[in-house]
């Protein structure tokens, strides 16, 4: 049971850092945007969506969707903290970024989990969509005003591109802006 | 930083080339031949330099070159002595231009020929007033900007020194300095440029003649202050003043380093008096008390001749005393002073009572030497008495000169003389090897990491001098020699301490005469460096034997050293060491060494050999073999669940048989009813023979089928009981090695024993109390990181045990206790946890005062009925302590509360047991790390979870009977104890889904802060072996779990923490008032900041401190310390004088100038002893100057008078 994850869909979204003439998401990927950049370099940048918002992370960052089937909860977390699961033996927290966002939307139907990074800094995400490679060319922006305050710490950088904003999301920010909240409030 | 001086040194070197050789070319065009081959020489010296890369050129030629075209114009202006300044120049040692004295006066006799021939032409150019601008344009122009360039030099060398002399209180010469500057600045414009720098050129001079002898130089600096030049008008009045100024500021006895804007460093290099050599001294004062009583008993009687005699062998003595002491000077004057008491001895008429006198003005002159021998002028008044014509056997001038140059050169040689005195032979026992027996396993670890990094460092380095290497290399080497000595004495491996001693002596000396080692000298340098390579690789485990051959090759660095001691430096090529150089040490083991040091190797060589690993390295290992645990599980569970497919399959097997076995009879019975399924043979009848038809056939061969399946199934059954024995059998292998690699993280409590002892050492006097500290269980085998965590909460117990728990001696006695407090540390073993008890037998807790503080803060009310028990919790709160904030005295460590916190947050829990008269018993329990874990499996909900036996006491299946309820609470009554009862549903916030009524189907009792709860669970799922996981990077710790198991069908589980879970719930249903902020009480201990270059001093110190109970921050250098400084503000700083980058004095007063922190108090512990040191220190503003090694008594009481004052 260990061994099952979805193999085929794992090595559409492998990054391979080590070979810079293989551009993996290019051509096989079904991005949520109509159009892809078709010049692809190392430089480019790892878009995902949650709700309204658009984050950011380095290319050179491990990723991969994983079967969001195997999802364990964990009972008295905080909402947004949706449990874990089990990535080739490594226990994956999945923090659900849509309910930081607290702005009463519902989350869409065709939600995919994101792993990023490897072994014990592996954290999923759920995405709305699939996640999106991006040419490095922003233009830079500043903080949109109803930012919830746990995000806002997270933040990094606020960049443009094609009227999307997108924000770079620093994952220690994030987890020290959550540390404080790990544990459910009682009511 | 190397490569970045280098470059500037070697720009300089060019552009010094480029002028002289613009100069060589207009004079040759010019015919200023002599001036030419002048300029030949001294480009031909340079371009050496640079070939050879020693762009290096000291300051004081890098001004004569800067100054040779105002030398070069001066001589076309016919200046007098112009050319004898040229050929000085020429002369400059630096410059190293082989040309003999008459080729000197030949070419001085050229260049004042040539300006005689010119000097008609070039008068009348002069009168002309055209001189400049004709004929010479071009060294017109090439002078007149360089002069611009040098006087700007000159003015912030002059800074400098102005700067230098304010730090230094000498505000007279800082005044100086600062009107010189006003007036140059002023004057440039105007002023005759060559008059101005030879007045620029002059006062380097001056300035260094005033530092050493002020009241002479006083004058010649007012009088360059009154040159015309310079048009500075000062009245009497303010001429006086200045003058005063001059004179009472001068304190400072020591020559400024001349041109170098870097005194710390500088002076840092120079060597060290240690505490062997002023013993040394002192023997010597008392032998002069002994001689001079001997004098002072001379009687002129009959026995005159016998007391000369004495007197003669006492001086035997002292000159014997003096050459072990290192002052070849003295003892030369003594060996004179014994030829005269022999004259005397052998002509006793000629011994007067004058005679008698001069010998005892001699030894007080003696006396006085030894206690000024430091100081400049040191032995003057003693050779000058010896020139004293009542002596019988006169020193002649050249004797006094030579002796006079040893004194002084005494002065030097006894500083060096460090710790130990330099011997002449080296013994085995200097290269021995040998770890002390009570090495600090800690230093020694450290050492070992840094050793094999810096003899590798040190042989880079004495190779790069080999191949032309610059000064930096030999910096570089004589650091490290420096760190490796400290270190290694510290630790107390003598053999790499005494190596390096005189590595570094050798080192030091050169860099200090700016030379570079010459090829013998190399050699022997490069010997040692492989020597130390491999002592280090034989300290490591890395080789089976130490160095074959150290021994000489410490004797060849002795030979040198002590050549050094007695006639300085060798000259350019030096000659070959007075003994033959053995063969390099052998850097292969060698099975056949037999030396002395075959004995002490053999006993080291019993110690295993280790191999340092990264401690990553073994947690990866840990994971992977929890992994391996894992897939062998999960291949478990598949195995189970082939095996009942396979038993159920049997079943089906058996019914196939059985029906096969059935249709087979009857295809029998309907044969025997004839109803021949073939007619086709009728001769026989059926009982005859068989008639065998098609169904028949197939029937048979279906019961064949059927028995031979499940034959096969058998088979596979036991082929799979095979298989489970395997996995069975590599579950064990995986377990034990899951054991082995925690193996390698087992440190013995023994190992931190000593510490524990040390801090109540220190405690102990620092409250005046009186204690012993006994300890069980040290031989216990822990995980390392659990004992390290444990550290600093033993230490806080111990301390606040002396400090809080220990009565004053007179009140022990009062108590009918023995005076002496006993402390009892207790390590054992319970399950998984480690458990430690501290008892002391002091006067328990203070129940009142807890009660008071309590009431105080209002966490309950007066009138509030408390037990004992919820007093006793009230100390472990955090930022709850009933002391208060004046008699915390600062670097005593925290509160109990701050020890609970720090338990807590290992995980681990506290308990206090007091007995009011007879002491508290604190019970620590520290989980072991849990990888794997027998662990329960329960639904909460829909949840799965796995419960470990953490807390766990029983597990228990109650009845309803069991079960009462007390105001609205439910209680579990179980063998006449009430346990509190809380489901685990409710625990966790999830909904309970039972139906009413329905019985839970197990209770667990477990325990936390010290009472025990009874937990109701649904069901018990499963009973397994779980290895549990953390949350990962991001989320290492959430509350309420331990952390996450996978379980065989790949699903996680959450590991639940019990005793976590119900405290947290406890929390939010407490009676009491919770404070509303945690404040971390670490960050209520003073901060200490230590600057250290080298990690095992830093890591000493470190533990010193934090064993004190300092929160310590440290930085290798001055820069890092000031990086450092932006985000932290220490209490106090301790730093080294010594370090990379930024030294300790540098980064002193860089301090003293930042205004918030200017006050910080700053110790300087060093190994430099001299004055010279300690008094740039504290000019520098040290508060405290401390010299290794140092007393930690007394560094502590320091520190805590620094702190008090800093606090009043």
């Amino acid at each position: 049971m260990l061994l099952e994850y979805p193999t085929v869909e794992r090595e559409l979204f492998e990054l391979n850092t080590q070979d810079p003439t293989v551009k993996p998401l290019a051509t096989s990927f079904n991005s949520t945007e109509d159009h892809l950049n078709p010049d692809i370099s190392d430089e480019s940048v790892l878009g995902f969506r949650v709700g309204n918002l658009r984050f950011l992370l380095a290319a050179n960052i491990f990723c991969e969707i994983v079967d969001q089937n195997k999802v364990s909860p964990l009972p008295n977390v905080q909402p947004w903290f949706s449990g874990v699961l089990n990535l080739r033996g490594d226990i994956v927290p999945i923090i659900d970024l849509h309910i930081l966002l607290a702005d009463g939307s519902t989350p869409l139907k065709n939600r995919h989990l994101l792993a990023i990074d490897k072994g014990k800094k592996t954290v999923a995400f759920w995405i709305d969509g699939y996640p999106q490679m991006l040419s490095p060319h922003f233009t830079s922006a500043s903080a949109p005003d109803d930012l919830p305050d746990v995000l806002r710490q997270a933040i990094t950088d606020y960049s443009r591109q094609d009227q999307h904003l997108w924000l770079t999301l620093s994952l220690d920010k994030l987890f020290k802006a959550l540390s404080v909240h790990t544990v459910q409030d009682k009511d | 930083m190397l490569q970045h001086a280098d470059n500037t040194e070697t720009t300089r070197l060019k552009a010094h080339i480029d002028t002289i050789d613009q100069l060589a070319n207009q004079a040759s065009e010019t015919n200023y031949f002599g001036l030419q081959d002048v300029c030949l020489l001294i480009l031909e010296a340079l371009n050496e330099r640079l070939h050879n890369e020693i762009p290096a050129i000291t300051t004081e030629l890098d001004l004569c070159l800067q100054n040779f075209p105002v030398r070069v114009v001066e001589y076309l202006q016919n200046t007098a002595n112009a050319a004898e300044n040229i050929i000085s120049l020429l002369k400059h040692p630096d410059l190293n231009i082989a040309l003999i004295d008459d080729e000197f006066t030949l070419l001085e006799q050229t260049l004042t020929d040539d300006s005689t021939a010119q000097h008609s032409y070039t008068d009348l150019v002069t009168e002309n007033n055209a001189y400049a601008a004709q004929h010479y344009p071009e060294i017109r122009t090439t002078a007149n900007d360089t002069q611009t360039q040098y006087i700007e030099k000159h003015l912030s060398t002059l800074e400098n020194y102005a700067n230098e002399a304010a730090e230094k209180a000498q505000y007279g010469l800082q005044d100086v300095c600062l009107l010189i500057i006003d007036a140059v600045q002023t004057q440039q414009a105007e002023a005759n440029p060559v008059e101005l720098l030879t007045l620029l050129d002059s006062l380097p001079v001056l300035i260094n003649h005033y530092n050493q002898d002020p009241d002479n130089a006083t004058d010649a600096l007012l009088a360059a202050l009154n040159q015309p030049i310079l048009n500075i008008a000062l009245i009497d009045d303010e001429q006086n003043m200045l003058r005063t100024l001059l004179i009472e500021t001068s304190t400072v006895p020591q020559a400024l380093p001349a041109n170098d804007n870097n005194p710390g460093l500088e002076a840092a290099t120079h060597p060290t008096l240690p505490a062997a050599s002023l013993e040394l001294v002192e023997l010597l004062v008392m032998q002069a008390h002994l001689i001079e009583k001997l004098l002072d008993e001379i009687i002129f009687n009959d026995d005159l001749s016998s007391h000369l005699e004495s007197i003669d062998d006492e001086l035997e003595r002292y000159i014997n005393v003096s050459k072990i002491a290192g002052f070849a000077g003295l003892a030369q004057l003594c060996e004179h002073v014994q030829h005269n008491t022999q004259y005397f001895h052998s002509h006793p008429d000629t011994f007067t009572p004058h005679q008698q006198q001069l010998l005892q003005t001699w030894i007080g002159h003696v006396k006085h030497y030894l206690a000024t021998f430091t100081e400049e002028d040191a032995g003057l008044a003693l050779i000058t008495h010896l020139n004293d014509s009542q002596w019988p056997v006169a020193l002649t001038p050249d004797i006094a000169l030579k002796v006079l140059n040893h004194l002084r050169h005494t002065n030097l040689s006894a500083e060096q003389t460090a710790l130990p005195k330099r011997t002449h032979l080296a013994s085995d026992n200097d290269v021995s090897l040998t770890l002390p027996s009570d090495v600090n396993q800690e230093l020694l670890g450290i050492l070992l990491h840094e050793l094999p990094i810096y003899t590798q460092e040190f042989s880079q380095a004495i190779h790069n001098l080999q191949q032309d290497g610059s000064a930096e290399d030999l910096n570089v080497a004589q650091r490290i020699a420096h760190t490796l000595k400290g270190s290694a004495n510290t630790v107390g491996i003598g053999g790499i301490a005494v190596l390096t001693h005189h590595l570094e002596d050798i080192l030091e000396a050169y860099a200090k005469a700016h030379k570079m080692p010459g090829s013998a000298a190399i050699n022997v340098l490069i010997d040692a460096a492989d020597c130390l390579e491999a002592m280090s690789e034989f300290l490591i485990g890395m080789s089976q034997q130490p160095p074959d051959g150290a021994r000489q090759i410490l004797q060849e660095i002795l030979d040198w050293a002590n050549q050094i001691d007695q006639s300085g430096l060798p000259d350019q090529e030096e000659s070959t060491p007075r003994q033959p150089r053995p063969a390099a040490v052998e850097h292969t083991a060698n099975t056949t060494a037999t030396t002395g040091l075959g004995d002490e190797s053999s006993s080291i060589s019993q110690q295993t050999a280790m191999v340092r690993v990264p401690s990553e390295q073994i947690d990866t290992l840990l994971r992977m073999s929890g992994e391996s645990l894992i897939l062998n599980s999960q291949a478990n569970e598949r195995l189970r669940r082939l095996k009942a497919q396979l038993l159920a399959m049997d079943t089906q097997f058996i019914t196939l048989q059985r029906l096969s076995d059935e249709l087979e009879q009857l295809i029998d019975i309907q044969d025997l009813t004839g109803k021949t399924l073939s007619g086709i043979d009728q001769e026989f009848d059926s009982l005859e023979m068989d008639q065998y038809n098609e169904l028949y056939t197939t029937s048979r061969r279906l019961v064949e089928a059927a028995f031979d399946a499940r034959e096969m199934n058998l088979d596979a059954r036991s082929e799979l009981e095979h298989m489970s024995e395997v996995l069975e059998y590599q579950q064990r292998l995986v377990i034990d090695t899951q054991g082995a690699i925690m193996q390698t993280r087992l440190v013995p409590v023994a190992s931190i024993t000593s510490r524990l002892q040390r801090t109540l050492r220190q405690t102990c006097r620092l409250t005046g109390k009186n204690s012993e500290l006994s300890l069980s269980g040290e031989q216990l085998m822990i995980d390392g990181d659990v004992l390290n965590a444990m550290i600093d909460p033993l230490m806080h117990i111990l301390r606040n045990a002396v400090d809080h728990g220990l009565e004053s001696e007179a009140e022990r006695l009062a108590a009918g206790k023995p005076s002496v407090g006993l402390i009892n540390l207790e390590f054992d073993r319970e399950g998984n946890n480690i458990l430690v008890r501290c008892r002391d037998d002091g006067r328990g807790l203070d129940f009142a005062a807890i009660r008071n503080t309590a009431e105080q803060r209002g966490v309950i009310q007066q009138d509030q009925d408390v037990s004992e028990e919820e007093l006793k919790r009230f100390i472990l709160r955090p930022n709850f302590s009933t002391r208060t904030e004046s008699t915390q005295t600062s670097g005593r460590g925290v509160g109990m509360n701050a020890v609970h916190f720090q338990v807590v947050s290992l995980g681990g829990s506290l308990n206090l047991y007091s007995q009011h008269g007879k002491g508290l018993t604190i019970e620590l329990r520290m989980p072991l790390p849990i990888s794997r874990s027998h662990a329960l499996l329960a639904m909460a909900g829909t949840y799965r979870v796995a419960i470990t036996s953490k807390g766990l006491k029983q597990i228990l299946y109650a009845v309803a009977d069991d079960f009462s309820s007390v105001g609205g609470e439910q209680i579990l009554h179980m063998e006449g104890i009430d346990y509190p009862v809380i489901s685990l549903n409710r625990l966790l916030h999830v909904a309970e889904n039972r139906k009413k009524n329905q019985r839970h189907s197990a209770v667990l009792l477990i325990e936390h802060d010290e009472k025990t709860s009874a937990v109701l669970l649904d069901s018990i799922a499963d009973s397994l072996e779980l290895v549990i996981k953390d949350f990962g990077h991001y989320l290492k710790k959430i509350p309420g779990y331990i952390g996450a198991a996978i379980m065989g069908d790949g699903a996680v589980a959450p590991v639940l923490d019990m005793p976590a879970l119900l405290r947290l719930s406890a929390q939010s249903t407490s009676a009491y008032v919770e404070p509303a902020e945690i404040i971390d009480p670490r960050a209520l201990l003073s901060k200490v900041l230590i600057v250290d270059d080298s990690l095992s001093q830093r890591r000493s110190l470190e533990q010193l401190l934090s064993d004190a109970g300092f929160a310590v921050h440290i930085a290798r250098d001055g820069i890092e310390a000031i990086e450092l400084l932006t985000e932290v503000t220490p209490d106090i700083i301790l730093t080294d004088l010594e370090m990379p980058r930024m030294n300790g004095i540098e980064l002193t007063a860089h301090l003293r100038t930042q205004a918030q922190i200017k006050n910080l108090p700053i110790i300087m512990i060093t190994s430099r002893t001299t004055q010279k040191h300690h008094k740039l220190a504290e000019d520098a503003g040290v508060d405290f100057y401390l010299v290794k090694p140092v007393r930690e008594d007394d560094l502590l009481s320091k520190i805590q008078y620094l702190l008090q004052k800093r606090n009043q």
